[in-house]
């Protein structure tokens, strides 16, 4: 009894591996049969004294004759295979009509070609086992390449989503380091501060006024420089603002570049952390432009359209060569910006010769 | 007069500390709740009435911020005053808001510095309902010469001078060093003062000041060529 199980399971599975189905290709079929037609048409005629030219005039009419018919039998089973609602249904359809076109073809070409009649059932299963066979071939190569591709993209996924959880785990460093900065060592500086201005009320009036201008000083480091410090490791875009964390960016470069920033649409509309990516985005493409390109004019400009957060930074530096754009021009972080957000970007030469970096995100 | 109810709101023991003890001091302002946090000063807004809500505006990552707070507060309280004591230079936050939630609402610059008897009258006056923002929130940068323009006014002897005022040597010394007489190095260090320290404050100690912008100066933060 179990042996007939087992019996009965190995036939299923090699009923299965033939009846597939496997995937039905009516061009790559048709061609394949029209070439193997004319090829060893003209070689039997070459052999009977024709000439290469004439034996492939000859034979041209049925090699394209049988690839059309071939193309439409397998086009039609692929259809018929697509429509059947179980595997199994498809299974038949697949060998059903598989074997039909091997029966019709091999009538046609009988009679085309002179043959029997009594050759005909012979043909048809000669055929019928060329087709299976080919379509196993195909579909067994062609199962390995998905897998691989599937096993592709599998990793390209992973290395997507590895690279935004460096990116979230990046963000979450900065802004903790910021909010240090901003929260604690200013307290901290603040607290100090006014224990140091009640000492001096203890003090003579020479050390009192010394002792103030070094308050004011470090007031000065708390205000600004530990401000500046913050901001610059992390924009805090959620209290001030995008359009105002990007002129803060840009009078960064105020030495170097004049930068002007046109946003021109309402970021109350963006969720904070697209806002985030255009600030990033535009970062690097200015950071590009003033260490790479040693630019001196540069306009950004955010506007929205359609569905679309439309990113651009121009400048009049130079062009980054393949070897600037790849060694820390931070087109990774762009890169990884824009994918966040199902985007992409593209650095190139627009008008009068400058250099434009674009980048879009999905607003939604 | 009933003194004015202050809730403050810091997460910062060592200023909350410093901070209350000095507005106790103040006449007619009763700190009568602190709390370090979101939740535990909405807690106090439940039990007792305030008239003013002094708030810090980060308060801690486990903690609704400044703003978010105020905007609570007033659905418990709804005529409370609230003012924001912050660095962040952020003065038009309250222009955002609609015109019935941006009455009593005040910014203060959190400074060392902080001029008491101003921040009461502030207290008091958001408490009945004004707005007031405090001038210095508006200053993003420094009012003084930039790095470049501050360095470059100085000659090759002046830049010798300020190097040898920085060790701590006295007029007599450095002329010395410099094989020049006292008063010369008292025209250069006047002529100095004038470039570091264009206004002074009263009571500044131009010296000290000018030894400490020159050193300030001479670093660069290079924001512009990190990478």
């Amino acid at each position: 009894m179990r042996g007939v199980m087992l019996n009965k399971t190995a036939f299923a599975r090699i009923f299965d591996f033939v009846a597939g189905p496997w995937p039905i290709h009516p061009i790559g079929f048709a061609i394949i049969a029209g070439f193997l037609n004319q090829f060893s048409g003209v070689r039997l005629a070459v052999s009977h004294g024709q000439s290469t030219a004439e034996a492939w005039i000859h034979f041209l009419p049925s090699s394209i004759a049988m690839a059309a018919i071939l193309w439409a039998g397998f086009a039609l089973t692929s259809v018929l295979i697509k429509r059947a609602p179980t595997r199994r249904q498809k299974q038949a359809t697949y060998l059903g009509i598989n074997f039909l076109i091997s029966g019709i073809f091999a009538v046609l070409f009988g009679i085309y070609d002179g043959r029997p009649v009594m050759d005909a059932p012979l043909n048809t299963l000669r055929m019928y086992l060329v087709i299976l066979t080919v379509s196993t071939i195909f579909g067994i190569s062609e199962n390995r390449i998905r897998r691989q591709a599937t096993r592709a993209e599998d990793a390209l996924a992973e290395v997507d989503r590895q690279r935004s959880l460096l990116l979230q785990a990046d963000e979450g460093t900065r802004r903790e380091v910021a909010d240090f900065l901003h929260d604690r060592v200013q307290a901290g500086l603040v607290v100090a501060n006014m224990q140091l201005g009640n000492i001096s009320e203890k003090l003579s009036d020479q050390h009192k006024a010394e002792l103030k201008s070094v308050i004011e000083e470090l007031e000065e480091i708390r205000r600004f420089d530990v401000r500046d410090a913050s901001r610059l490791l992390s924009p805090d875009i959620a209290v001030v603002g995008l359009e105002r964390c990007l002129t803060e960016l840009s009078a960064r470069y105020r030495d170097s570049m004049n930068i002007a920033v046109s946003v021109t649409l309402d970021p109350r509309t963006i969720d904070t952390r697209r806002q985030l990516a255009i600030y990033r985005i535009i970062e690097q493409g200015i950071l590009n432009a003033a260490v790479h390109g040693h630019a001196t004019q540069c306009q950004v400009q955010v506007l929205r359209s359609g569905e679309l957060l439309e990113i651009t930074v121009q400048n009049n530096g130079r062009v980054l060569s393949g070897t600037a754009i790849s060694s820390g021009s931070g087109t990774a972080v762009i890169d990884a910006w824009t994918s966040q957000f199902s985007g992409s970007w593209s650095l190139t030469m627009g008008q009068e010769n400058h250099v434009l970096l674009r980048a879009s995100l999905l607003s939604s | 007069m009933r003194n004015t109810r202050v809730l403050y709101v810091e997460d910062d023991p060592a200023l909350r500390s410093i901070m209350s003890g000095l507005l106790t001091k103040q006449d007619g302002i009763d700190v009568t709740g602190q709390a370090e946090a979101s939740t535990p000063a909405l807690e106090l807004a439940q039990k007792q009435d305030f008239d003013v809500a002094l708030l810090d505006i980060a308060l801690g990552q486990d903690s609704a911020n400044g703003i978010e707070l105020g905007l609570q507060l007033r659905t418990i309280q709804p005529h409370i005053g609230i003012v924001i004591y912050s660095q962040h230079a952020q003065s038009t936050f309250p222009l955002n808001m609609n015109a019935r939630i941006r009455e009593g609402w005040s910014t203060v610059q959190k400074s060392a510095s902080i001029d008491m008897p101003y921040l009461v009258e502030v207290l008091r006056a958001t408490a009945l309902g004004l707005s007031v923002i405090d001038p210095k929130l508006s200053q993003t940068d420094r009012e003084e010469p930039a790095a470049d323009s501050g360095l470059k006014d100085l000659s090759p002897r002046q830049h010798k001078i300020m190097a040898l005022l920085i060790e701590g040597l006295d007029v007599p010394h450095i002329a010395t060093k410099l094989g020049v007489s006292a008063v010369t190095i008292r025209q250069e260090l006047s002529r100095i003062y004038k470039v570091l320290v264009p206004h002074p404050g009263a009571g500044t100690d131009l010296r000290t000041t000018a030894v400490l912008r020159y050193l300030r100066l001479s670093r660069n933060y290079a924001w512009g060529n990190a990478e």
